[in-house]
């Protein structure tokens, strides 16, 4: 889709947010006039240094802190409006599940509050438990969970509504290398799948592997925002990589660049990623089954209020 | 309807139901539980053993009854209380709200599905707790033959037909006025409210020699072969008691008969005696219902004591109504509807405060409205003028005044005395407790929880 | 080295950590509002008794004293139970246990400090709700003969100070709270204990009539109901509170600190509200197990209830202050010798469940 014709899904204006103590007195200003636009279908990136206002953002956009000043529209409405929500996903930094109750049932509680019929909500936890591999832990109470096997159990249930709009707050946070590529292999389906999603992280190399466009926070200030490539390309500089060339041949063409443009031409020798490589040596089987996870993830529908 | 409002209600029922199991599963799943539980079968299995009764079978049942069932019911207050201080309080300093929040449920039905939730809980408890206590009743009515009590029937009670305590009230005041013997220093208002708060708690002396008549209408008829007892409580002078002597006079209006009986045992504070419905003769179609009670203290007049009756309370006509098991049941709803009260309230603070501050004002507000309603009917207008117990009676009087109609009704008392609980004072028990007030409350809850922030500066 | 240095070394590192954890301990739990609120229903509860006279039998003074007993067991089994749930069944949930534990720290150290840090908070407690009990009897209706006047006769002057005191701790609590950015509910528990201690004191300057010293003996004493040693001679400082309570209301300490021992050892099991139960279950049965357990051979279930649960009628002595009475302080001393065996008793099973505790 053209990028003007998108359709704004998360709009701000002006949006502030003062924390206050009992005698109503400023204690913090989190968010500081923040002007943000989030479009249809994008993957969007809120970075920022701890205490930088991206959490208190994200409430504020789920309606779990009211704004100070200013204005927050989400999916066309405002944020406590029960329409909208029954179009979101939400996975916050910390899980916060229910630890008596197993994933089973806390996928069944969660479908219950989107209104879903059982048989639907039945099937649906089944479809999410295998999509989180948790098919063998589907009957153990959360409470005895590692962090990662609850963060799945999360992000089980912030998709248990087919969302339209998710929102990932540190979505790797807590996961092994192989859940957190599984965990970005999911948004791209989803994003494939035309669903827009909003997410934080800390960890750039995440935001950059998945994100569409990025804005950066810094105490509560707007200090960028664009699309990642606009944002780190650097006009005055040139990469070639060329596979199988030799050391003299390379030398050549070093020699051949620096002569015609007269400065000083860097030679490297990229090396993989040490996610890449961990993926190749240890997680095979993950790499397969979030793979496998793709045609699935891509049949959900965007944009359906169960 | 449209089905668009057909699956609206539909899914809120299931978003209502979601919530509901959710709490039984928390409830069920913690230790607390099952502590509760454990209390509750002591208090059931153990307690009537464990108190000693004064050796009759009225004594033991009255235990049965009143201990077992009021600390049961007790326990379950306070349970109720606490937990629904619990439910949303928990839930938001823990964070899970925020998950929940944001999925497309309403405030009304959070709070519905909670109330729902512990209301399911009371109701499995109250039933298990008054099966047994039944279970109890009759194995001790095998066991130690209390065939012969009359308590665990059911009965309708007749009081006499007397002015409205306002009325009375209005009475009494202009007679002061017109002997010019009103008390100084109070307003008219504040004496009428005093006669009326005092007339049902009004005694009246019979000195030997004088004779009382009642008059009486039957909720509903006495039928053939049905019996209808004389029930008379009193007052006496503890050492010349026994001195007393009286004969009494129940006549049937529609027949024009009459049965006398003489009584001469003024020893214990009550008097109980049957009369079977063929003594007054044949009855009409529309049935026995008008009758006429008289007693005429016959002791004599230069030893035997006056006797103190306040007649809205002491006296009464008793026939048969209903069976024991249903007036148990009519208990369980009235108990019922006050746990479901309890649970209101303590979810609404459980919005507002932290747990532990919604846990404490919900118990210092319990207390205060015993307190409160115990003050208002022990306190004399003497007392109450006091400066140092005007706060107090302030407090009392509003307290009393905001609960009255909720603890209207006593079930325990009308168990232990074989009273069946009248269907409007079940009525107004369930649609105060269980309806209006938790109406009034939720309103307020659900006000609160939209507004309040559930997320705080990390 | 000496080997005994390492052992002293040792000892010192071990008392530097029971300190610490105990101190902490207590700061935390007085943070909470919660115990504010329960030592302000307290006082406010003592307080009251004195002002709202429906019944007058002569016995105001009594009455107040022993409601001001009643609440300070009541309300202080309350706040030790539930400071004990908190801080170790709290702890343990939330990681900072293991935390703690993850330092050189034995988990008998860490259990045993806690269990003196709650202690300290309930002694806090005790301090100002002792304080109000006293005040509450000495405002009470008295009947005193004096020369100005017979008959009975209220201290409203110290009534009006109490209240005046708590009024003044919470509105200073409020202070250091906006400007200071202090914990308002730490400063206002401390306020409201301190604000009675010091009006007990002030009581000492004037006596029931409200006139102020130096008067002479008999115009100062107005029925204090004391010793009258004073009664010649020049009054300067007189406080005329019931003394006599102290030993009672130590008993009632002794009470709280086996509530205390047993509601730690509890927590490292239970969750608080459980651990609440059990501590008023206890006290129930406690004070009921003259009636209901004794009597019963030892090897009987009652027996061994009557055998393994405290006694608290030991504790409960009100009575015995009443018309003159007093407790024999060999008495409050066995009773503390109890005391300390319960908390022993407690705390080492306390130290065998937190032994075999995952805290992970």
């Amino acid at each position: 889709m053209p990028e003007s014709k998108r359709q704004p899904v998360i709009e701000t204006r002006g949006l502030r947010k003062v924390f206050r103590d009992f005698w109503r007195r400023p204690t913090v200003e989190a968010v500081k006039g923040l002007d943000l636009t989030v479009n249809d279908g994008e993957v969007f990136g809120l970075l920022g240094p701890n205490g930088s206002g991206k959490s208190t953002t994200i409430k504020m956009l789920l309606g779990l802190l009211r704004p100070s000043a200013g204005v927050v529209r989400v999916l066309d409405a405002a944020p406590d409006d029960t329409r909208a929500k029954a179009r979101i996903g939400y996975l916050p930094e910390v899980s916060h599940l229910h630890p008596f109750l197993t994933p089973r049932e806390t996928l069944m509680y969660y479908a219950s509050l989107f209104g879903m019929p059982r048989k639907e909500a039945v099937r649906r936890t089944h479809e999410l438990l295998v999509m989180v591999d948790l098919e063998h832990a589907a009957d153990r109470a959360v409470g005895g969970f590692s962090k990662g096997m609850a963060r799945r159990v999360g992000l089980a249930q912030a998709l248990v509504n087919a969302p339209g709009l998710l929102i990932l707050d540190e979505p790797t946070s807590g996961l092994d290398p192989i859940g957190s590529r599984e965990v970005k292999d999911l948004v791209c389906a989803l994003a494939q799948g035309g669903v827009t999603v909003l997410m934080t992280s800390h960890l750039l190399a995440d935001v950059e592997d998945v994100c569409d466009r990025v804005a950066i926070l810094e105490r509560g200030v707007l200090r960028a925002e664009g699309k990642i490539a606009e944002l780190l390309r650097q006009p005055d500089a040139v990469r070639f990589e060329v596979e199988g060339l030799d050391e003299p041949d390379a030398a050549a063409v070093r020699a051949e660049l620096e002569a015609r443009t007269g400065r000083r031409v860097r030679q490297e020798y990229p090396a993989m990623s040490l996610e890449r490589y961990f993926l190749q040596v240890v997680a095979r089987d993950g790499q397969q089954r979030a793979f496998a996870m793709a045609p699935f993830l891509g049949a959900a529908p965007a944009d359906t209020n169960s | 309807m449209t089905n668009d409002a057909q699956n609206g209600i539909a899914a809120s029922a299931r978003r209502i139901g979601g919530v509901a199991v959710l709490a039984v599963r928390a409830a069920l799943r913690t230790r607390t539980v099952g502590a509760l539980l454990a209390l509750l079968a002591v208090c059931v299995l153990v307690l009537p053993g464990a108190v000693k009764g004064d050796g009759t079978p009225e004594g033991e049942l009255h235990i049965l009854l009143t201990y077992t069932l009021g600390f049961a019911f007790g326990i379950l207050c306070l349970a109720t209380l606490w937990a629904a201080c619990a439910l949303f309080a928990a839930e938001i300093d823990s964070a899970r709200m925020q998950l929940s929040a944001v999925k497309p449920v309403r405030a009304a039905e959070f709070w519905a599905g909670k109330w729902l939730a512990l209301l399911a809980l009371n109701a499995a408890a109250l039933l298990a707790v008054y099966t047994g206590v039944y279970a109890q009743v009759r194995w001790r009515m095998h066991r130690d033959g209390w065939e012969t009590v009359e308590q665990p029937v059911s009965r309708y009670v007749a009081h006499p037909l007397l002015p409205s305590p306002r009325e009375e009230a209005r009475e009494t005041l202009d007679e002061l006025r017109a002997r010019n013997e009103l008390p100084k220093g109070y307003s008219e208002r504040t004496i009428l409210r005093a006669l009326e708060e005092k007339a049902p708690e009004k005694y009246t002396e019979i000195p030997p020699g004088r004779q009382q008549a009642w008059r009486f209408r039957l909720s509903r008829p006495l039928r053939a072969g049905e019996a209808v007892t004389v029930r008379l409580r009193f007052e006496t002078e503890y050492n010349t008691r026994a001195q007393v002597t009286g004969i009494c006079r129940l006549g049937c209006v529609e027949t024009a008969r009459a049965v006398e009986v003489p009584l001469d045992d003024f020893t214990l504070k009550e008097i109980e005696f049957a009369v079977d419905a063929r003594a007054f003769g044949q009855a009409p179609d529309a049935g026995l219902r008008t009758f006429e009670l008289s007693f005429e203290h016959t002791g004599d007049a230069k030893h035997a004591p006056g006797l103190l009756l306040r007649f809205r309370k002491d006296v009464a006509l008793l026939t048969p109504g209903g069976s024991f098991w249903m007036n148990l049941l009519r208990a369980a709803a009235v108990h019922g509807s006050v746990l479901a009260l309890l649970a209101a309230f303590g979810l609404t603070l459980s919005i507002c405060f932290s747990l532990p501050v919604a846990a404490f004002v919900a118990t210092v507000l319990l207390v205060l409205t015993m307190v409160g309603n115990s003050v208002v009917q022990v306190v004399s207008e003497e007392d109450a003028k006091k400066w140092s117990n005007r706060a107090g009676m302030l407090v009392s009087r509003t307290v009393h005044g905001a609960t009255r109609h909720a603890l209207k009704a006593e079930p325990l008392a009308a168990l232990t005395n074989g009273e069946r609980l009248e269907a409007d004072m079940l009525r107004a028990s369930l649609v105060w407790n269980a309806l209006l007030l938790p109406l009034l409350l939720a309103a307020a809850g659900c006000a609160v929880l939209r507004r309040r922030e559930l997320a705080d500066a990390e | 080295m000496f080997p005994h240095d390492g052992q002293s070394v040792a000892r010192g590192l071990a008392l530097k950590q029971v300190t610490a954890i105990a101190r902490t301990t207590l700061v935390e739990a007085i943070q909470q509002p919660i115990a504010f609120l329960i030592l302000l229903s307290a006082v406010v509860t003592t307080l009251l008794v004195p002002v709202f006279q429906f019944h007058r039998f002569g016995e105001d003074g009594r009455l107040a004293r022993d409601s001001g007993l009643s609440c300070m067991l009541v309300f202080g089994l309350v706040l030790a139970a539930g400071a004990a749930g908190r801080t170790v069944s709290g702890e343990i949930a939330r990681g900072t246990a293991s935390a703690a534990l993850g330092k050189p720290v034995r988990r008998v150290t860490f259990l045993l400090a806690k269990a003196l840090g709650v202690l300290a908070v309930s002694a806090f407690f005790w301090l100002g709700v002792l304080s109000a009990t006293l005040l509450a009897e000495r405002g009470s209706a008295h009947f005193i003969t004096h020369k100005d006047y017979s008959g009975y006769v209220t201290d409203v002057i110290t009534l009006a100070l109490s209240a005046a005191g708590v009024a003044a701790a919470l509105l200073v609590a409020a202070a250091r709270h906006y400007f200071g950015r202090r914990r308002f509910g730490v400063s206002a528990f401390v306020g409201v204990a301190l604000s009675q201690m010091l009006v007990a004191l002030v009581t000492g300057f004037y006596n029931r009539l409200g006139q102020l010293y130096p008067l002479h003996g008999e115009a100062a004493c107005a029925g204090c109901g004391a010793d009258h040693a004073h009664a010649a001679g020049w009054v300067f400082y007189h406080p005329e509170l019931n003394l006599r309570v102290i030993p009672a209301a130590l008993l009632v300490l002794c009470a709280l600190a086996v509530f205390t021992a047993l509601a730690t050892a509890l927590a490292t099991r239970l969750s608080t509200g459980s651990t609440l139960a059990v501590c008023a279950g206890v006290l129930l049965l406690g004070l009921a197990g003259d009636s209901l357990l004794t009597g019963a051979p030892f090897w009987s279930g009652r027996g061994l209830a009557a055998g393994l649960l405290p006694d608290l009628q030991n504790f409960w002595l009100c009575d015995a202050v009443a018309r003159g009475g007093r407790i024999a302080w060999r008495y409050v001393g066995e009773a503390a010798l109890y005391a300390l065996t319960c908390c022993a008793f407690f705390l080492g099973a306390g130290c065998l469940a937190f032994r075999e505790r995952d805290l992970g």
